[in-house]
């Protein structure tokens, strides 16, 4: 122990008074201790305590079980192990198998309810009023073919729409007119550009269709 | 072979030999109660806990590596068993604060005189109300003679650990039993 050969403080005895009265102590420690019990009354006292109390719990014994107790032991023990040793029928032999597959089991039914979701969420997104859903691909065309009519009838002097168009209202006859294009309908071009743009923007643009009056532009 | 030592019937056991086990079960089966009834303290707990830990002990064998003797190992088994099953008792008397029925006070021999009686119950409350790990090292200690590094070696702690386990258990039935010294 730690301070081998000098004195004993009494935190130092305290610690090794039960060791000392079960005579456990290594010779050194048992001198070292003697000497600093010599001279101190209140480890002395300490000891004291430590006698009594283990006289006490020495005097609790373990009472004897019934007579064949021990008899019947062994055939006990034996018959227990037969028992567990004996193949049982459970649905899950292994707790750890069970566990996994009950694992595996709640991860695909969530992902089956978040999946659902997601359709459900996607068709709401979907279901936000786009180009297509205003228009069919037959009234764009039959649009398309209108605008040409006019364009080509009103020739080349005449004024230009924009002309009458703010800013804004140009941007959006711009996006209409490209929207309108043959070239986009027919390489199915539109979802891909609609994709570019923000759900801001593709409510902004479903507004403004609605209200773009396009004959009266015209 | 009255004699034989606990590694040869380890051996002959992990050969095959059904019969070593016996005489396993034979040379330990007080020793193991007296340390499960000193820390569980009733012979109908004591006598299941002591049957589990054989039957664990013959599955466990096979894979014992005899780093440690072979009581030291069995010790650690129901050791184990005491604490789990102390935890569980400590839950169930917290239940059983709302259970008001009257139970019955058990006393194995009625031969007893009032003070040993009187004295036999405060040893019971006194060793009930160590914790279960302080319990345990005091039990194998004082009770059971094993040394420090032993009840280390059971317990899965140091030696350092062991010796405080000791110290603060003695610290407190001193305090508990001050009345009957």
């Amino acid at each position: 122990m730690k301070g081998r050969g000098k004195a004993m403080r009494c935190k130092q005895v305290e610690l090794l008074l039960a060791e000392y009265y079960e005579n456990s102590l290594d010779p050194d420690d048992k001198k070292r201790m003697e000497l600093h019990l010599a001279e101190c009354e209140t480890c002395r006292l300490r000891l004291k305590e430590i006698e009594e109390t283990f006289r006490l719990l020495t005097k609790d014994s373990v009472p004897p079980p019934e007579e064949n107790f021990w008899t019947n032991f062994l055939p006990q023990v034996r018959s227990r192990i037969e028992a567990e040793d004996k193949p049982r029928f459970t649905p899950f032999p292994k707790p750890r198998l069970a566990f996994a597959l009950m694992s595996v089991l709640v991860a695909v039914t969530l992902s089956f309810f978040l999946f659902n979701v997601d359709k459900k969420n996607l068709a709401e997104f979907q279901a936000e009023p786009v180009m297509e859903t205003i228009f069919t691909e037959s009234e764009l065309s039959s649009y398309s073919d209108q605008l040409a009519e006019i364009l080509s009838s009103q020739g080349d002097e005449s004024l230009p729409i924009e002309v009458f168009l703010s800013n804004e209202e140009r941007e959006d006859l711009e996006l209409t007119e490209k929207l309108l294009d043959e070239d986009y309908l027919s390489q199915r071009n539109l979802n891909s550009m609609l994709d570019e743009l923000n759900l801001r923007e593709l409510k902004q643009l479903e507004e403004d269709i609605k209200d773009l009056q396009i004959g009266d532009i015209l | 072979m009255k004699d034989e030592k606990d590694s040869s019937l380890v051996r002959r056991f992990k050969k095959g030999d059904e019969k070593a086990f016996n005489q396993l079960v034979i040379r330990y089966q007080k020793k193991i109660y007296h340390l499960i009834y000193r820390m569980i303290r009733n012979h109908q707990d004591t006598a299941d806990l002591s049957t589990e830990v054989f039957v664990r002990a013959y599955k466990g064998l096979k894979g014992f590596e005899e780093r440690s003797s072979f009581y030291v190992w069995l010790a650690k088994i129901a050791v184990n068993l005491c604490i789990n099953f102390s935890k569980r008792e400590r839950f169930r008397s917290f239940l059983s604060i709302f259970d008001l029925s009257e139970k019955p006070a058990v006393t194995n021999s009625p031969a007893e005189t009032m003070e040993e009686e009187e004295l036999k119950l405060a040893i019971d409350g006194a060793i009930k109300n160590l914790p279960p790990r302080q319990r345990s090292t005091f039990v194998l200690k004082f009770y059971q003679g094993l040394s420090h590094q032993e009840i280390a070696e059971i317990m899965e702690i140091s030696e350092g650990a062991a010796k405080a386990n000791y110290f603060q258990a003695i610290k407190k039935l001193k305090k508990l039993l001050y009345q009957y010294r």
